[in-house]
């Protein structure tokens, strides 16, 4: 967590992500900072009596030690571990990261050279079968465009649109389902876009 | 046989964690809590902090241990 998850964002999102340590056994502080907070090095909060009811009990709230759960800047839980028993197998750092990724940039494209004009929003993510990609074209005219999904290390996994993207809304579905039409494994994709010469990127997370 | 059955499996279910908590889930606004955090070295008590506090950022909230 230390640093796949709080230096990560910290460097590259600086000031829109928080970690924070729940510790569910009621440790002293003493217990908690000699048995964990000095052995990981972390530095992000970590918060005491976490299982306590005064205050709201993380425990009984959000789940069992060793889970995990993404909250998003209005407040909404997108991501959580609970399911995924026993303890210890919660942490699945590419679902993690890739429902950050499409947090901490739902509203602005990523991409090389992107330009007035043209626009790429993508969602939910995570998603469990379907995701829903929007090209928006306001530049007045047809613009041409190609959609395509890679995974991490860049092997093209399936293409989405290959054509003309008319001013206005091109609306696209990916149905996780790869170029031979298997079903795609959990974790994370990269969808890349190119409308009129323009180069957009987001992340999306699988989830099976 | 029949009642130890049903009283088993009302046993199995009264000490599922799905029924003792009931967990948030995708797409549930996240329940606010307020908290101490610890400080140090050395170790102590520091301040409280709140989930409504971090309002407009990502909260990947951990839930640790100690063992």
């Amino acid at each position: 967590m230390e640093s796949d998850i709080h230096q990560y964002y910290d460097s590259n999102y600086p000031g829109q992500v928080v970690v924070l340590g729940a510790d569910l056994f009621n440790c002293t502080p003493s217990q908690l900072g000699n048995s964990f907070a000095q052995p990981t090095g972390a530095t992000y909060p970590l918060l005491l009596n976490a299982a306590t009811s005064t205050g709201g009990s993380i425990w009984t709230l959000y789940g069992e030690r060793d889970h995990y759960v993404v909250i998003s800047k209005q407040g909404i839980v997108r991501y959580q571990g609970n399911d995924r028993w026993p303890y210890g197998q919660g942490y699945h750092l590419d679902e993690i990261r890739g429902c950050v990724d499409s947090l901490v940039s739902a509203v602005v494209g990523v991409g090389e050279g992107s330009a007035p004009g043209v626009a790429l929003r993508v969602g939910p993510s995570p998603f469990r079968a379907t995701v829903t990609i929007t090209l928006a074209n306001s530049t007045g005219r047809t613009l041409a465009a190609r959609v395509t999904v890679h995974d991490l290390a860049g092997r093209l996994v399936a293409t989405l649109h290959q054509g003309p993207a008319a001013p206005g809304l091109t609306t696209l579905r990916w149905d996780s389902r790869d170029r031979e039409g298997r079903a795609a494994a959990s974790g994370v994709y990269e969808l890349r876009a190119t409308i009129g010469g323009t180069r957009l990127s987001r992340r999306i997370a699988l989830l099976r | 046989m029949r009642r130890t059955i049903v009283t088993v499996a009302a046993l199995v279910v009264l000490v599922s964690p799905g029924v003792l908590h009931a967990w948030v889930h995708e797409g549930e606004v996240a329940p606010d809590f307020t908290k101490n955090t610890l400080a140090g070295p050395p170790w102590t008590t520091g301040p409280a902090v709140s989930l409504g506090g971090y309002a407009g950022k990502v909260v990947v909230l951990f839930l640790l241990g100690c063992t």
